[in-house]
């Protein structure tokens, strides 16, 4: 009743108009005209409704499949665990480690592609941690530093991944994280409990949910990003993105329905994800644990 | 059993509290009361060892005692449910599990909460949420007891209710109370001893109506907003003979306080309960006369610490008569409240529901009881070499 | 109860310091041979430190084909463009969201923050399909509203989340004095929400600044910023050039960073 009251006083929400015609303009429509188009039939005529989709069953894009969505719910836990570790050690101390928590934001500052770069300047068989290790008498040969990019476990993607995300996990958390403790701490205390009792059994439970958040949004960005694996990762059977680019700008135009397919089918695995998410907000916010 | 000697505490970089004496007998409902800011949520912080002592020290008498804190909202943890917040503090102890149990299912009942126990704190009202709190504490069973106005936000007759229900509880297990509040009523309700405090320090102890009558300074009176309150220069001009010239000391047990000199700053304050007061109309015909012997009689309450009873008057000090106009009748709890401007102040009568009421414009006449003047010292009186607060919390 | 002895939180312990340095080391080693690289001439295997040094790279940077100054004022101009789209859009979206509440709130909200949860290649190739039927002129503003879809999500999350720390109290005050919306946004809002929306702003152009695929997509690969400029010597290993550009990325950013310290700790209070 009291919504009603509301609009009938202020009318429309009429802040929001701008904001939502572009995003449904630009954003809806460019979506909705992707998937139209992958959709269509091909250009000879011998080709029929959806064939694009049908093209992406092959083990081949399959395992590009599997390898984009493991790779990247690693990164995203990876980054996750150790950005909370950071954020927990930052916040701890009576007057907390402002300095370094700034010094650990200066990666966001920076692209991804330059991320790419930097770590790959480091970690290549020839980079430099390469010759650090040879000055100290580990390796003789270059080949004898192990290969870590454009590598099948994709450790140099996971790293350089890593080295932008965990600074952007530990921006997110440290707010979250000081604002528990200064609602909490004092009565936490009051009732005996330690300094880790609190943190495990009363602050950590609270934040599960922007974590998880948090989480989520690395995992969504990692599926479909495209420069860090074009440029650390190995081409067989690489990822996705880059195979969807490759396939948009390099092959003709008839294969744009294919990469578009492609880029769906991410869609897809990131939805399906959101809404198990979603699900387990609404049973958090049940019990109690809200942002 | 607690002793707080001379401590000092600060909150959020300010030294809200300097130099402050208090000692809380074993078994007894303190109640410590104060406008807001004073310090007193500060000092049950630093008392429960949420905050750093940065002065003094806290002695116990005996071994140390177990002390709870229970804050002016719940602060229930939203993730747990009622039993989970019960238990908190058992569990930080490492409490074993059944004992656990045991206890958590025993303060449900005392709570009368039960079949709320799966219930997250966002499922419980105001009254609920708050009796979670108190017993997630006393689940604890502590020694001391700290409640920093723990029934604030609740609406009267349920902050009545609880307040009653705690005192039977304290009377039952035992338990030391520290009590905070800034509500005078819920002060008389349970307290045993009173104490005021004001920016940070302590300014008189005692019991209850003790330090009612007799506050110990114009500030606590100003506080306890007492009426009919007037310097003793005023009281002079209007009764002289009526009022004693010199100062006396508190005549509770009737002696002057030796090694004090007679001071005329002393006592300088004098107020008056608005039910000795009492007024009568003046008849037409007498008005602009001197007033008549006759009244209507109305008993003097017995009480502090007079002793008379009815229209004996005191051979010293016969009552006095002061010419007036009621201006408002307001209604209380108790009866009514009659204000009478005369003399150039407004007076406050107070009278009981079966009493007639004076119509407002009213000329009438006032007869006020000089001898039933409470006088207190305008500033906190110093003794040489001790506070005042320690002096007054005297046996 | 305890008899707590008094101590909120424990300072360092060896074993947090250890860890925090790791991951500061781990952050901050890899600019060490990017500085070096910047200055090298010949650096072979296995050599730590370039035996050569050589301005070389920094030569070509600044000469026409290197295109420095180009490529950076791309680069802020699209940034700035994209910054005050984000005001205009952003901030009555995350007023009117965190104030009321209507029908329909939560898909609008979901609608804003939706492109923080597609995979941006989707909206990327989306965007290319619409655009592309569009005239091309005004590039700098079809490329700023093409780097608005990766920002202004984040935009309205923080300011959001402002607005509801904020209350709606205050403004209610100030209305029942008779101020104008205007003048509530001017007097009462806009001082207080200043380090979160100064915040976002700096987070708009920092992300704006560093889009690749977006601006390749949105000119046609036409409009030169800093990283289109990058990428073909990223992509083929030409590790002086790079880190030549990549410094040259990096300096306005550190300036902006530095005023955003600076503005921050003459506001700060938190």
């Amino acid at each position: 009743m009291e919504n009603n009251r509301a609009e009938k006083r202020f009318g429309w929400p009429w802040g929001v108009i701008p904001a939502a015609l572009f995003f449904l303009v630009f954003f809806c429509g460019g979506l909705l005209q992707a998937i139209w188009f992958s959709f269509l039939p091909g250009g000879d005529g011998n080709r029929r409704i959806g064939w694009a989709y049908r093209e992406l069953a092959s083990p081949d894009f399959l395992h590009s499949l599997g390898v984009t969505v493991g790779m990247s719910a690693l990164v995203a836990l990876f980054s996750g665990v150790t950005g909370l570790a950071a954020a927990i050690l930052l916040t701890r101390p009576a007057r907390w480690r402002q300095k370094w928590y700034f010094l650990f934001q200066f990666p966001m500052a920076l692209p991804h592609l330059l991320a790419a770069y930097l770590l790959s300047q480091m970690l290549w068989q020839s980079g430099w941690l390469s010759r650090l290790a040879y000055q100290l008498g580990w390796i003789e040969e270059m080949d004898q530093f192990p290969v870590l990019t454009q590598d099948e476990w994709g450790v140099g993607v996971l790293l350089a991944y890593a080295w932008k995300e965990i600074p952007f996990m530990i921006l997110l958390l440290v707010p979250f994280l000081l604002r528990l403790q200064a609602q909490w701490e004092e009565t936490a205390r009051s009732l005996g409990a330690s300094e880790g009792q609190t943190l495990r059994w009363v602050i950590l439970p609270l934040f599960w949910p922007a974590w998880v958040g948090g989480m989520w949004i690395i995992f969504a960005f990692v599926l479909g990003a495209y420069e860090i694996p074009a440029l650390m990762a190995g081409t067989f059977p690489g990822w996705v993105p880059v195979r969807a680019w490759q396939e948009y700008t390099m092959f003709g135009p008839e294969r744009r329905a294919v990469a578009i397919a492609m880029n769906l089918v991410l869609l897809v695995v990131a939805l399906l994800v959101g809404l198990l998410l979603l699900h387990l907000q609404r049973v958090w916010y049940g019990r109690g644990r809200r942002i | 059993m607690l002793y707080l000697e001379d401590v000092a505490f600060d909150y959020g970089g300010h030294l809200v509290i300097s130099s402050l004496d208090l000692r809380l007998e074993r078994g007894e409902i303190f109640v410590l009361l104060g406008p807001s800011g004073s310090g007193k949520s500060t000092l049950l912080k630093g008392i429960a060892g949420v905050l750093p002592l940065r002065a003094g020290r806290l002695v116990w008498d005996g071994k140390p005692g177990r002390v709870g804190l229970v804050f002016q909202e719940p602060r229930l943890f939203p993730h747990l449910t009622v039993v989970e917040n019960l238990a908190f503090g058992l569990r930080a102890q490492r409490v074993p599990k059944r004992e656990r149990q045991r206890r958590v299912e025993a303060m449900v009942e005392t709570l009368q909460l039960t079949g709320l126990e799966g219930r997250y704190p966002h499922q419980l009202s105001g009254g609920q949420m708050q009796r979670v709190a108190l017993g997630r504490v006393l689940v604890l069973e502590p020694d001391l007891l700290l409640l920093d106005e723990p029934f604030s936000s609740l609406d009267t007759p349920l902050r009545v209710e609880l307040s009653r229900w705690l005192w039977k509880m304290q009377r039952e297990k035992g338990f030391t109370v520290l009590w905070v509040t800034h509500l005078l009523d819920e002060a008389f309700m349970v307290a045993d001893r009173m104490g005021v405090m004001m920016k940070g320090r302590l300014l008189q102890v005692g019991k209850p109506l003790e330090v009612y009558h007799y506050p110990g300074s114009e500030q606590v009176a100003r506080f306890f907003d007492l009426p009919n309150r007037h310097p003793r220069k005023r009281w002079l001009e209007w009764f002289p003979e009526l009022v004693r010239k010199r100062a006396e000391g508190p005549s509770v047990n009737g002696e002057v306080p030796d090694g004090e000199e007679e001071n005329e700053k002393e006592n300088e304050m004098g107020w008056l309960p608005p039910e000795l007061i009492r007024w009568q109309a003046v008849p037409a015909e007498m008005q602009g006369k001197p007033a008549a012997a006759v009244m209507q009689g109305r008993q003097v309450p017995i009480g502090f610490p007079s002793t008379r009873v009815g229209r004996v008057q005191d051979d010293g000090l016969p009552e006095a008569r002061m010419l007036g106009i009621v201006k408002r009748v307001r209604p209380e709890r108790s009866g009514q409240m009659v204000e009478v401007e005369a003399g150039g102040v407004t007076w406050l009568i107070a009278q009981r529901s079966t009493d007639p009421l004076p119509e407002s414009g009213l000329p009438v006449e006032l007869i006020i009881p000089c001898s039933e003047i409470r006088w207190y010292p305008r500033a906190c009186r110093r003794r040489r070499g001790q506070s005042t607060a320690m002096k007054n919390q005297g046996r | 109860m305890r008899e707590l002895p008094f101590i909120l939180r424990s300072g360092g312990r060896l074993a947090e310091w250890l860890l925090l340095g790791l991951l500061a080391l781990f952050l901050l080693l890899p600019l060490i041979p990017l500085v070096l690289w910047s200055l090298a001439g010949h650096w072979p295997w296995p050599e730590v430190w370039p035996p050569q040094w050589s301005g070389k790279s920094w030569a070509y940077l600044f000469s026409t084909t290197g295109r420095a100054w180009e490529g950076l004022l791309n680069s802020w101009l699209v940034a700035c463009l994209t910054l005050v789209f984000n005001l205009l859009l952003g901030v009555p979206a995350a007023r009117t969201l965190a104030m009321r509440r209507f029908r329909g709130w939560g898909w609008l909200f979901g609608l804003f923050l939706a492109p923080l949860f597609v995979p941006f290649t989707v909206t990327v190739m989306g965007m290319h399909l619409w655009m592309s039927r569009w005239p091309g002129e005004f590039l700098f503003i079809s490329v700023a509203i093409a780097h608005v879809l990766p920002t202004l999500p984040y935009f309205i999350a923080i300011l959001w989340y402002q607005y509801r720390l904020l209350g709606g109290r205050l403004q209610e005050a100030a209305r029942t004095l008779g101020a104008s919306s205007w003048q509530i946004f001017r007097w009462v809002e806009l001082p207080l929400l200043w380090p979160g929306l100064a915040m976002g702003s700096v987070l708009v152009v920092l992300i704006s600044l560093s889009q690749y695929i977006t601006t390749w997509v949105a000119s046609g690969g036409t409009l030169l910023t800093l990283p289109l400029l990058m990428f073909p010597f990223a992509s083929s290993g030409k590790a002086s050039l790079v880190a030549v550009y990549s410094l040259w990325y990096m300096w306005p950013v550190l300036c902006l960073y530095l005023v955003y310290l600076w503005a921050a700790g003459r506001t700060s209070g938190k």
